[in-house]
C-alpha cells in the first residue's frame, strides 16, 4: 500500500495524527413503526444490547449481539435501519418538516431518504434521485421495508434535477465521494489524487444543478464521507465564491470545525461553520457536513 | 393478479389509486409524473406467483382471519424460506386444506403467506416470506456466492523473503517411511436371539 504513506502525510499536514479505526455497528430506530422502548425491549429479549448514541435522535450502538443484526425478523419488518452513526447527522442538520418538498439528490441505498421521511412523518413530499440501477433496487427495497409512503424515486443523474420544473424547500446532497479507509479496508490502494479531483469536479456539477432548483432562502445540506479537503472545504469555498449563497453554522455538540488552512491555502473563516468527523477522534467513519442557504 | 391475491383474504380494497409499473403495483394519491421508478406505497409484484409487499401483508393481517400462528423456531424457519412444520404451529384459524393462509409470529406480525396442508409433518407450504428482502438483491439464477476459502493443502502466497510457515527454514523431514494406512473394520454386531 504505497499510497497509504502519501495520505497519512497529507492528514499530518492538516494537523491530524492517523490512527486505524475499528468501526462499531450502529442502527437507527424506525419511529414510523416502533418506539425506542419497545425495540430495546424486543432486542434485549433475543440477546442484543443497544446503547443510545448521545448526539443522535434515534441512533443506537449495537453493544452485544448473538446474531447478525442484519438478518433477524425485527430487521426484516423494518423496525430499524442499519446506518453508520456519522451519516445520521446530515438529516438531523437538514431538519425536514412535515409540509416541505425535499430533494435527495444522490439517494441510494436509502439510509438518509428513509430518515428524512421518518422526520416528516410520511407527510410532505420527497423526490429521490439515483443514477445506478442496481443501487436503485436497494433503495426501493429499503423504502418498502421501512414503510415509506411519501417518496418518488427517479432513476437518473442528479444533474438533471432541473427537468422536474419545481423548486425545493430543502435539498440533501450526500454527494458521491471517494469514501474513506474506515468503511473500505482497501481504500488506500484504490485512491489517488487524480481520482479525488475527478470526483470533486462531479460534485461541483451536482452542486451547481441543485442550487438552480433550490428556493430562495432554501437550505442545502452538503455531506460527504471522505476526509479529503478537495471534496469538502475546497468545494464549499468554490460555492461561496461563485454563487449567491452563505454558509450557516452547523450546530452540533461533537466533532471538529471545518478547515480554514488547507495545505497552505487560506480559506474563508466561514469554513469554521462546517462540521467534520475525524475517524480517530470520533470512532466513526469520516464525515463532513455543510449547511448552505441560498440568498 | 393483485386483485385476485387480495380477494383471497378480504373483499376490502386499499384506498387510493393503484398504479401499475411493469410487473409492480403501487398505491398512490395521484398518478405520478416523469415516470418514477418507485412512488407512494409499494404493493407487490408478479414474479412466479404474486410477491406482496410488507405493507400489503400487514394490511391484510388486520383484515383477515385466515392465518396461522407459529412459534419462534417456526418463525425463523419460515423466514429462511422453509415450510412450517406441524410442531411449530401454535394457533390455526378455521381453514380448509389447500387454502392460502397468512403466517404470523407470536407478536401477531405477518411474515408471509403459504398454502395450508393437512399432512403428517408439513402444515403450511411456503409461498412467500419476508426473508425475500435478503434474497432479492442477488442476481437472478445465481446461487449464494460461497466465500473463497483456500484448501488446507494450498500454499499461501507470501512476499519474497517471508517463509510460508515458521518451519520453512528447516529442512523437511520426509526421509522416514510413512505409516501404512489401515482400514478400520467395524465388527459385525451379533444378532440377539
Amino acid at each position: 500500500m504505497a499510497n497509504k504513506d502519501f495520505f497519512v502525510r497529507r492528514y499530518k499536514e492538516l494537523g491530524q495524527e492517523f490512527k486505524d479505526v475499528k468501526l462499531k455497528r450502529s442502527l437507527r430506530v424506525n419511529t414510523l413503526k416502533i418506539s425506542h422502548e419497545d425495540l430495546i425491549r424486543r432486542m434485549k429479549k433475543i440477546g442484543i444490547t443497544l446503547r443510545k448514541i448521545s448526539y443522535l435522535k434515534d441512533g443506537y450502538w449495537v453493544e452485544k449481539a448473538k446474531f447478525s443484526v442484519g438478518a433477524i425478523t425485527e430487521f426484516l419488518l423494518g423496525y430499524y435501519y442499519l446506518q453508520e452513526s456519522a451519516s445520521q447527522i446530515a438529516v438531523q442538520i437538514l431538519d425536514p418538516k412535515e409540509n416541505e418538498l425535499i430533494l435527495d439528490a444522490c439517494a441510494a441505498p436509502g439510509g438518509k431518504t428513509t430518515q428524512i421521511s421518518q422526520y416528516m412523518n410520511n407527510q410532505g413530499k420527497i423526490i429521490a434521485m439515483e443514477n445506478k440501477k442496481h443501487r436503485m433496487l436497494s433503495l426501493a427495497s429499503n423504502l418498502e421495508r421501512i414503510g415509506i409512503e411519501n417518496v418518488s424515486a427517479y432513476l437518473g443523474d442528479a444533474i438533471n434535477c432541473t427537468k422536474f420544473g419545481v423548486e425545493f424547500d430543502k435539498i440533501l446532497l450526500d454527494a458521491p465521494c471517494s469514501g474513506n479507509f474506515v468503511t473500505d479496508k482497501k481504500w488506500f490502494g484504490k485512491r489517488d489524487m487524480n481520482g479525488i479531483k475527478e470526483v470533486s469536479n462531479i460534485q461541483k456539477e451536482i452542486l451547481r444543478a441543485c442550487l438552480k432548483v433550490l428556493k430562495k432562502d432554501g437550505i442545502l445540506v452538503y455531506s460527504t464521507c471522505t476526509m479529503e479537503p478537495e471534496e469538502n472545504e475546497l468545494n464549499m469555498q468554490w460555492l461561496i465564491d461563485n454563487f449567491n449563497v452563505k454558509l450557516e453554522e452547523v450546530k452540533f455538540d461533537v466533532g471538529d470545525r471545518g478547515l480554514t488552512d488547507v495545505f497552505g491555502q487560506k480559506l474563508s473563516d466561514e469554513m469554521k461553520k462546517c462540521l467534520r468527523f475525524w475517524p480517530w477522534k470520533m470512532g466513526t467513519q469520516a464525515f463532513f457536513v455543510a449547511k448552505v442557504r441560498k440568498c | 393478479m393483485l386483485d385476485n391475491f387480495i380477494s383471497i383474504f378480504t373483499e376490502e380494497r386499499p384506498e387510493g389509486i393503484i398504479w401499475k409499473k411493469g410487473e409492480s403495483f403501487f398505491l398512490v394519491k395521484e398518478l405520478p409524473e416523469h415516470h418514477p421508478f418507485y412512488a407512494g406505497i409499494y404493493l407487490g409484484r408478479v414474479k412466479k406467483g404474486f410477491h406482496p409487499s410488507l405493507w400489503l401483508l400487514q394490511w391484510l393481517n388486520k383484515r383477515t382471519g385466515k392465518k396461522v400462528l407459529v412459534d419462534r423456531k417456526g418463525e425463523w424457519m419460515f423466514i429462511c424460506g422453509n415450510d412450517v412444520f406441524k410442531r411449530s404451529l401454535r394457533k390455526v384459524a378455521r381453514v380448509d386444506r389447500d387454502e392460502t393462509v397468512l403466517v404470523v409470529n407470536q407478536h401477531r406480525e405477518c411474515l408471509g403467506y403459504g398454502v395450508f396442508q393437512d399432512r403428517k409433518k408439513i402444515s403450511v407450504k411456503n409461498s412467500f416470506d419476508i426473508g425475500d428482502f435478503l434474497r432479492r438483491e442477488r442476481p437472478e439464477g445465481q446461487p449464494f456466492r460461497k466465500p473463497e476459502v483456500k484448501r488446507w493443502d494450498e500454499k499461501r502466497e507470501r512476499p519474497e523473503g517471508q517463509f510460508n510457515n515458521r518451519f520453512d527454514d528447516k529442512p523437511k523431514r520426509r526421509d522416514y517411511p510413512r505409516k501404512k494406512f489401515t482400514k478400520f473394520k467395524r465388527k459385525k454386531k451379533s444378532r440377539k436371539k
